[in-house]
């Protein structure tokens, strides 16, 4: 990296000549590029360390077949709930699925709960399926759907899922065969963009998923310093669900249960892995506008959990100190700290260097975000994908992609200072006012 | 007719039932059957009542009165007894003369003997009363009508041919319907098994085939073609299907069998007979409608007049009766006669009876019929022998009378009247003959026809 620096810096002198301020630029330049790097590093050699393992593997046991419980929290999708609910039906898995469509503010959501009560499972070509609809007729938000569809839920395995996403047929297959182990309490699984030809905003999401999400929580996972278990698409063991009281009010409730989990690390040898193979597809938003509302929420509730409400299980006595150190810089620097610096370092920047030399440091910034994306894309295209040629499309979108980061990280401020100043979790839209109102207050 | 009937009352054990004087009792069927009486009350519980009163049915006693001491219910008393004993047993009396009374004008007085005449006889003595059947669900064929069982005199009968043939001959009315059968065509019962077969070998180890469509080359095949080590995977272009509706779908649910390896989308249906195997169509079963049969009017009218006499020959035939649909021309041609020859005259006279059925039941069938006999050879002598007579209804006779007037027309109206007033049936309240008349062409409207001319008379009478 040095000598990359020190080549850099020597171009840069050789252009702007023995100026102090590009130096003092340069200097300024990695600062927070290295404290990323060490994190990509990781995630690639854990992605590599995954691909090795992969090769190895022995596929999913027949054995182990527990029955499973899939809780699917429905509220105004509609018919598209019958797509979740055929996925689920269509499992190749061969131990019993217990199907818990659970319908939110029923009484107003008649048409979702239409749709799910016209649903048959048909015994001969689906057996050992079954469905069992919840119709919640006062809305209560998702933690209370997912709640109820617990406590109905008979399964040795709780999937938590949303009715706007649908599985590949090897699904619980996949995610279920992790549970053999003792020491799983949860595993997360990898969502896809359904709807990525919708529009760009959707597609350049797709490519966020893929690398973002899919590449770090492969790499992460292999370190087992998982960051979420996301809400859409996470599988728990209902034993220990129960015991830890199930979901906790208040918004993202799968950051939550994630952070409540990690904290028995330091206790128990609790390992969270995350299963590529265990594939959603689930709907973005389409438009910039509602793109940057759903961030709002997510990077807000990340500065509500961090800071206001597990505080002080951010020890690394409860979580143990690799998964406390990741969750440092993972979550609280890179989402809290990180776009802070970014705006300041743009802001600065404008006023204080020259056109010639934003410019320069603008292509030499992108120069290295456009070299990071594109070799975890193509380590995504080559070592994980399954569907490589679907992926493949997304290739156009790669340069734009460093842009794209940049946008979300200067967003995440206003996202920050909506939940530091304003607590911008309480206009959640995953709950009704008057259940957040109730929740303990951070 | 006698005046105090025989009344047996049949209880086999001790009874509550307090005997009055005059009662014969009876501890069995058998003892019953060997005596000679007229009404029998039974004290049984429900399931000796019923037991008793078949057998009490199919010996010597197919048409008496039988009543329960206690309170009984079930289609199959309801059907065959005539109900609870009335608390007052003096009450049993005025019934057992009406049954008399009624028995006594049934057939001209023949004894009945044939199934025929026992199920008429029965329906005629009991007013309202009606064939209905009695659910067995045990049996091949689940109903049957315990009336008909009991009063035929062989096994041999089928009650429900037997019943379409009475029913054809226009002496019993269909009533509601209760059930419909589907039956066996070789041995009519109704234990049919509906089976799906396969159409080529028609055996009946079929199966659901469920198949898979791949969208990436559009191989169709049976789903255990794609499955492969836990997961789908097209035999054809070896892609894995993942996801349903974006990678396959299922497309047709067809049917193997599992004996010839045949492919079909319907399977056949038949109908095994589980009495005598036969394999039926569905198409080609017998449909049985199960319904209620109660006596027509004609019915009524044969019961009346005898059986085995025809219409024709009742006691108004002594008129020399023509069919409706003669009269009616007749009567047509003595309008255009008017019209052509304007001073032809000709009168339409309508008499009707009225309250006839109730006058008879209070003075006794014979009694009323003895009447009308005489009021009709009295109506004989009033008319001409040009004169032509026919009958719509029951009771609404019509009376052509060609070159007759008006005045002649209210003669003969006076005459009638008074003749009615000389019945002795007349007293009793109710009974009534009301006569009106009509004379062409005086009173003829323009465009009138024979018909609207007689619609428009018994519309007069009230008929």
């Amino acid at each position: 990296m040095e000598t990359i620096v020190q080549a850099a810096s020597q171009i840069a002198g050789e252009i702007f000549g023995n100026g102090g301020l590009s130096e003092w630029l340069l200097r300024l330049f990695p600062f927070f590029i290295l404290l990323e790097l060490p994190v990509y590093l990781l995630i690639f050699v854990g992605v590599l360390r995954w691909k090795l393992r992969e090769r190895h593997r022995i596929p999913p046991s027949r054995l182990y077949t527990p029955k499973v419980s899939c809780i699917v929290t429905c509220y105004s999708e509609g018919a598209e709930t019958v797509i979740t609910l055929k996925s689920l039906c269509e499992q190749l898995y061969p131990g019993v699925l217990e199907i818990i469509p659970v319908v939110d503010g029923a009484s107003i959501n008649r048409e979702t709960l239409a749709a799910i009560e016209g649903f048959r499972v048909d015994p001969h070509l689906h057996p050992r399926r079954t469905i069992r609809p919840l119709a919640k007729w006062q809305r209560g938000g998702r933690v209370s759907s997912l709640n109820a569809g617990l406590h109905h839920a008979t399964g040795d395995i709780v999937l938590a899922l949303d009715g706007d996403t649908s599985f590949d047929n090897d699904m619980v297959s996949q995610i279920v065969q992790h549970f053999a182990d003792p020491n799983v309490p949860a595993v997360s699984g990898n969502l896809r963009v359904r709807n990525r030809n919708d529009s760009l905003v959707a597609r350049i999401q797709a490519l966020e998923y893929l690398l973002s999400i899919q590449m770090s929580k492969i790499g992460l996972g292999e370190w087992n310093t998982i960051n979420n278990i996301s809400g859409a698409f996470g599988a728990f063991r209902r034993k220990l669900l129960t015991r830890i009281g199930g979901w906790d009010t208040h918004t993202a409730e799968d950051l939550d249960i994630t952070l409540r989990i990690k904290s028995y690390y330091g206790r128990h040898h609790f390992r969270i892995p995350f299963e590529p193979r265990a594939i959603g597809h689930t709907d973005v938003p389409t438009t910039f506008r509602q793109f940057l509302m759903q961030r709002l929420r997510w990077d807000g509730d990340l500065y509500f959990l961090f800071v206001r409400k597990h505080q002080r299980n951010l020890s690394p006595r409860l979580m143990g100190w690799p998964d406390f150190l990741m969750t440092l810089v993972t979550g609280l620097f890179f989402q809290l700290v990180m776009p802070f610096l970014i705006v300041s370092y743009l802001v600065v920047g404008f006023i204080l260097m020259p056109l010639s030399t934003i410019a320069f440091v603008a292509v030499l910034i992108y120069s290295v975000y456009f070299a990071i994306t594109l070799t975890l894309y193509l380590a995504c295209l080559l070592l994980v994908s399954e569907r490589p040629r679907e992926d493949l499309k997304l290739l156009p979108l790669v340069p734009l992609f460093p842009v794209f980061m940049l946008v979300i990280r200067c967003w995440g401020v206003v996202c920050t200072l909506n939940e530091a100043l304003r607590r911008g979790h309480e206009e959640s839209s995953m709950a009704p006012w008057w259940v957040i109102k109730r929740g303990k207050k951070f | 007719m006698t005046n105090s009937p025989n009344i047996a009352f049949l209880a086999p054990h001790t009874t509550d039932f307090q005997i009055p004087d005059g009662w014969q009792r009876y501890e069995t069927v058998a003892q019953l059957t060997q005596a000679n009486s007229d009404v029998i009350v039974i004290d049984l519980p429900q399931e000796g009542l019923e037991r008793a009163i078949i057998e009490l049915r199919k010996s010597i006693y197919p048409l008496n009165l039988i009543f329960s001491a206690r309170p009984a219910n079930g289609p199959l008393f309801e059907q065959l007894g005539d109900g609870m004993l009335p608390e007052a047993t003096d009450a049993v009396l005025p019934l057992y003369r009406l049954w008399q009374q009624r028995l006594h004008s049934f057939n001209r007085g023949q004894p009945s003997t044939t199934t025929e005449e026992r199920v008429l006889a029965w329906l005629w003595s009991r007013p309202r009363s009606a064939l209905v059947p009695v659910r067995a669900p045990r049996q091949a064929i689940p109903y049957y009508y315990p009336l008909v069982d009991v009063l035929t005199e062989d096994d041999t009968i089928n009650a429900f041919s037997w019943l379409q043939l009475m029913q054809q001959q226009g002496l019993f009315a269909e009533g509601e319907l209760l059930d419909r059968l589907r039956q066996c065509r070789e041995c009519s019962s109704t234990r049919l098994n509906y089976i799906d077969v396969c159409p080529d070998c028609q055996t009946i180890d079929i199966t659901r085939q469920p198949s898979l469509h791949c969208f990436t080359c559009g191989h169709v095949a049976p789903q255990e073609s794609f499955l492969k080590n836990g997961t789908l995977e097209c035999p054809n272009c070896l892609t894995r299907l993942r996801h349903i509706g974006s990678d396959y779908d299922r497309p047709l649910e067809n049917l193997r069998c599992r004996s010839c390896n045949a492919f079909f989308e319907e399977p056949l249906v038949e109908a095994h007979c589980l009495d005598c195997q036969h394999i039926n169509a569905p198409e080609d079963l017998k449909v049985r409608e199960i319904r209620r049969y109660s006596l027509t009017e004609l019915g009524r009218l044969k019961c009346r007049q005898g059986l085995t006499s025809s219409l024709r020959d009742d006691h108004f035939d002594q008129l020399n009766l023509i069919n409706n649909g003669a009269f009616r021309t007749l009567l047509n041609w003595q309008i255009q006669l008017t019209h052509r020859y304007k001073s032809h005259a000709t009168s339409l006279m309508a008499i009707k009876f009225e309250n006839l059925e109730a006058a008879m039941e209070q003075v006794g069938e014979a009694g009323g019929i003895a009447a009308i006999d005489t009021l009709v050879s009295r109506i004989r002598e009033a008319i001409r022998e040009t004169d032509r007579c026919t009958r719509s209804k029951e009771n609404l006779l019509w009376l052509l009378l060609p070159n007759t007037d008006i005045e002649g027309r209210e003669a003969l109206r006076n005459r009638i009247l008074e003749l009615a007033q000389l019945l002795p049936i007349a007293e009793h309240s109710g009974f009534r003959v009301v006569v009106d008349g009509y004379t062409l062409p005086m009173e003829m409207l323009p465009q009138e026809d024979a018909e609207l001319i007689m619609a428009r008379l018994s519309g007069k009478l009230g008929a």
